[in-house]
């Protein structure tokens, strides 16, 4: 066999790995958007909002606490907006409120509260309006 | 040392093939990259739709190479392989952006991931697809300079300076003034930022030198001036870039005076990405 010879079949196998590779990627990435389309659920979107009072911290502006938002339906949903407010027996209760741009299926986020009062025993409302799309 | 010794290797053949593919995927997808819509679009498109750009990304490649000419294989099925190819391409290049940009986190479901990944990945593809046109075109001159040993060095290094302002000027102008820039650089977190100065540097250095390896190879030697050798000379037009993003965000007022200087920094940065990549084509074609 020639040096052209060898040259030409390293030459096709080299091509053949790269055309291998980019149809495998091509191919998994397929069979998976399939397979997720026919095997996941189509369930409403169910968005949870969870106060995470194991882990408030005081600052100088007071005391902040993270709010888990997620949702656990198949679908997406736009423009999440949730209201939380502390509820305690004697003063007025604080209210604050935030929106999402988007929060898809199977997704959490958190977002930082900072309230005056220690939020950390006291009982939480919340609201919470989205879009879907 | 005989020609054919020189000639370089099917496996090294193929990485220079790879290496143009995704400096010109870059080149043609940066600017697609600042567009929040899109983001959104990858996040809530339905998966036809997305079977549809899947379906243009490789048959715009394929109609282009096949019935123009615009590519060098012969015959249908070493078409459709390159303009597979070229998809796979785009595709990495546009989730490592993505990922580096901080648009994809690995906590973002899969479907998320594909979902935004393919919203930008026509353009990615049809530059990495087109690169053995572009990339050769953009350096024609360059390569034809290159036989001049006895250019002024200084007028180089003015040359590749004019020549990154113009670049980065034609790729960063319409994006400086959008609201882009700046949610990004909200958004991008410390290893996101020294991921996108490393990114930057990378492609940049492609562009321009991986590109043509004798390029790279005649300006390596010592007699060449610092400020021209590749290392330098990239280094050198990222901070020209850099610069030129400070003064666009500075020009469309998208910083205040009393703006914290941590985060204009962010911003020059996240600017600055593509500035450098249109800066590189510059210096390229200049």
């Amino acid at each position: 066999m020639t040096n052209e010879q060898q040259a030409d079949q390293a030459r096709t196998i080299a091509q053949w790995v790269v055309i291998g590779g980019s149809l495998l990627v091509l191919l998994g990435m397929t069979g998976f958007l399939v397979v997720d389309y026919f095997v996941a659920g189509h369930e409403p979107p169910r968005v949870f909002v969870k106060p995470l009072q194991a882990e408030v911290k005081k600052g100088d502006e007071g005391y902040s606490i993270p709010i888990q938002v997620s949702n656990r339906g198949d679908l997406i949903v736009e423009n999440v907006w949730v209201q939380v407010s502390t509820t305690v027996s004697k003063s007025e209760p604080e209210v604050a409120q935030f929106e999402i741009d988007f929060l898809p299926a199977g997704k959490t986020v958190r977002q930082i509260i900072i309230f005056r009062e220690d939020p950390s025993k006291v009982t939480f409302k919340h609201l919470v309006s989205y879009r879907t799309p | 040392m005989t020609s054919e010794q020189c000639k370089p290797g099917p496996w090294s053949r193929e990485l220079d093939h790879l290496l143009r593919s995704i400096s010109s995927a870059f080149l043609f997808g940066v600017a697609l990259l600042y567009t929040m819509e899109v983001w959104w679009l990858g996040m809530t498109v339905e998966y036809w739709k997305l079977f549809l750009f899947l379906l243009v990304a490789v048959g715009v490649n394929f109609f282009v190479g096949h019935f123009s000419g615009l590519s060098q294989e012969k015959g249908c099925w070493s078409v459709f392989f390159r303009a597979v190819q070229s998809f796979v391409i785009g595709l990495v290049s546009a989730f490592v952006c993505l990922v580096v940009l901080n648009r994809i986190t690995f906590e973002d479901p899969v479907a998320s991931v594909i979902g935004k990944t393919l919203m930008m990945v026509i353009p990615f593809s049809i530059g990495a697809f087109l690169s053995d046109i572009v990339i050769p075109f953009l350096g024609k001159r360059t390569e034809e300079e290159e036989a001049d040993p006895d250019a002024h060095p200084w007028k180089e290094t003015l040359a590749d300076i004019g020549a990154t302002i113009a670049g980065g000027i034609f790729i960063g102008l319409p994006i400086a003034p959008t609201e882009e820039v700046s949610k990004l650089a909200v958004e991008l977190g410390f290893w996101n930022e020294l991921a996108l100065i490393g990114l930057t540097l990378l492609v940049t250095y492609l562009i321009v030198f991986a590109c043509f390896p004798n390029r790279e190879e005649s300006l390596d030697r010592q007699s060449i001036p610092f400020l021209q050798r590749p290392m330098v000379e990239t280094g050198f037009s990222y901070t020209v870039s850099l610069l030129l993003a400070l003064a666009l965000l500075f020009f469309f007022d998208q910083i205040e005076s009393d703006e914290p200087v941590r985060f204009i920094l962010s911003e020059v940065i996240t600017l600055g990405f593509p500035i450098a990549i249109g800066g590189a084509a510059g210096r390229l074609a200049v």
